[in-house]
């Protein structure tokens, strides 16, 4: 899925921010990290780059996941905005691409808690 | 008990005395009870529970190994702290206390569970055909899960700051195998209300093999879901409360609070968590909670029994709602006496017409 410019939220700065949000799992608990590449060191911004065109890449196609037999697994979802284009890629954690894993690493680790492109929850599922 | 006994005394091995229970008359039934009762490696319990069996089994047909031997259980815990799945064996069955918190409680609490299921419904583990119990931990990084994976259970060590260990709380031990009966039984689809019937069995199982394990009846226990998970400043009990769902914990970084609904009125739509399945599974959880404090004594006693009877009923469609499952255990109930209208009651105090 891509939104161009104007149909999504605010325009944000220069550079790439990556929204990971993580729902499911035993919990059930949705959690949500922003990593923008200005609030980061020159080493993880970099980072963040080359995931998110990665991410971009390697995206997982809708109906391409088998059902599966995972209880309480996670579920990723990562919104990429790059060059002032948005896409989303979702996938289970345990069958994940490796750079959408490594973007909620990053994000666990790095990110900012909170959605800025979520305007107060209304956003479905 | 004062009776004393040398170990291997006993002439009879306790399979044939389990033949004899199940099969022989009322006189050689008494010998046989009374003679596994000397025998402290085969549990009275297990013996009075083969008596007391409900006739609802899928099928007569006795689980391959459970005819050949005394119910046992094949555990092993991996050490999955080098980043493979499933990592290191680190305890296998009947080695020792390893020394390493994790994959001694893992242990434990698989053998509790698998001893709950194989007394109470004569169950030879997750398939009741002998399958061996897997599980691992120290999984991921600071991962903060647990779960099922389709062949063995993983555990994570929590992020540090909210969770920690997951092999803290007995109940999700309890949870995550129950995930794989569910598999070998109802194969409640993981997504809407199948899926929050799959999680709902998993806490209900869960919590009592919990209760069981420390001798609480239904009106001493917490009803609390993964209570030992959260780590000291969080502000809750527990991740879930199948007595007052909705209940369990409001702090920010969980997201505010609890959202699990108590009654069908306030069913969550979304497409988060396949469904919410883990959020509306409050409703059959409080429904659970309802039948087994009406009915009183242990949960695991009669309404235990009856929410297993459901489960493993051959006629529960996989993508069974809400209304199915409730019927299926009022249908169940109807094996103990006064249990039907309190199991009735119980799902239309949420909400649940049957
Ligand atoms: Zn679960």
């Amino acid at each position: 899925m891509t939104e161009h410019p104007g149909s999504g939220g605010p325009a944000a700065g220069p550079g790439v921010r990556v929204v990971v949000r993580r729902t499911g799992g035993f919990a059930g608990v949705a959690r949500v990290w922003t990593l923008a590449e200005a609030d980061l060191g020159p080493e993880e911004a970099g980072r963040l780059r080359a995931l998110a065109d990665e991410a971009a890449s390697a995206q997982v196609l809708p109906g391409d996941r088998a059902p599966g037999r995972t209880a309480d697994g996670f579920e990723i979802e990562v919104v990429l905005e790059r060059g002032g284009a948005r896409e989303t890629v979702r996938a289970a954690e345990h069958d994940a691409p490796v750079p959408v894993r490594a973007l909620l690493d990053l994000a666990r680790a790095s990110g900012t808690r909170g959605d800025p492109f979520d305007a107060g929850g209304a956003r479905p599922g | 008990m004062t009776v004393s006994f040398r170990p291997g005394c006993s002439v009879v091995p306790p399979y044939v005395l389990e033949a004899i229970v199940r099969h022989g008359t009322a006189q050689q039934r008494d010998w046989a009870l009374s003679t596994l009762a000397l025998d402290t490696s085969f549990r009275m319990t297990r013996a009075q529970a083969l008596l007391l069996a409900t006739p609802t089994r899928s099928v007569g047909v006795l689980p391959a190994r459970a005819a050949a031997a005394a119910l046992a259980p094949r555990r092993t815990v991996y050490d999955a702290s080098g980043g493979e799945l499933p990592g290191r064996p680190a305890r296998a069955e009947g080695a020792g206390p390893t020394g390493d918190g994790s994959v001694d409680r893992a242990y434990d609490g698989l053998g509790e569970t698998y001893d709950f299921y194989a007394t109470l419904f004569d169950r030879d583990s997750i398939d009741g055909r002998g399958m061996a119990l897997l599980a691992s931990v120290h999984v991921g990084d600071h991962w903060d899960n647990a779960q099922w994976d389709g062949e063995q259970m993983q555990f994570g060590d929590g992020d540090g700051e909210i969770f920690g260990d997951f092999t803290a709380a007995l109940d999700v031990i309890g949870h995550e195998l129950t995930h794989g009966v569910t598999q070998y039984e109802a194969q409640l689809v993981y997504q809407g209300q199948s899926g929050a019937l799959n999680e709902s069995v998993s806490d209900v199982f869960g919590v009592l093999v919990k209760q069981r394990a420390l001798g609480q009846s239904a009106e001493e226990a917490d009803w609390l879901v993964g209570a030992e998970l959260l780590l000291p400043g969080v502000q809750g009990m527990a991740l879930r409360s199948m007595a007052q769902p909705g209940t369990a914990y409001d702090d920010e970084r969980l997201g505010g609070r609890d959202p699990q609904p108590a009654h069908m009125d306030d069913y969550v739509q979304t497409l988060s968590d396949n469904g919410g399945v883990h959020v509306n599974s409050g409703i059959p959880n409080r429904a659970f909670y309802l039948a087994a404090t009406a009915i009183g004594g242990n949960a695991w006693e009669v309404a235990g029994r009856v929410w297993y009877a459901a489960l493993t009923d051959p006629g529960l469609s996989s993508t069974a709602r809400f209304p199915v499952f409730a019927q299926a255990t009022v249908r169940a109930a109807a094996a103990y006496e006064g249990a039907a209208e309190a199991v009735r009651a119980a799902w239309q105090g949420v909400g649940v017409a049957v």
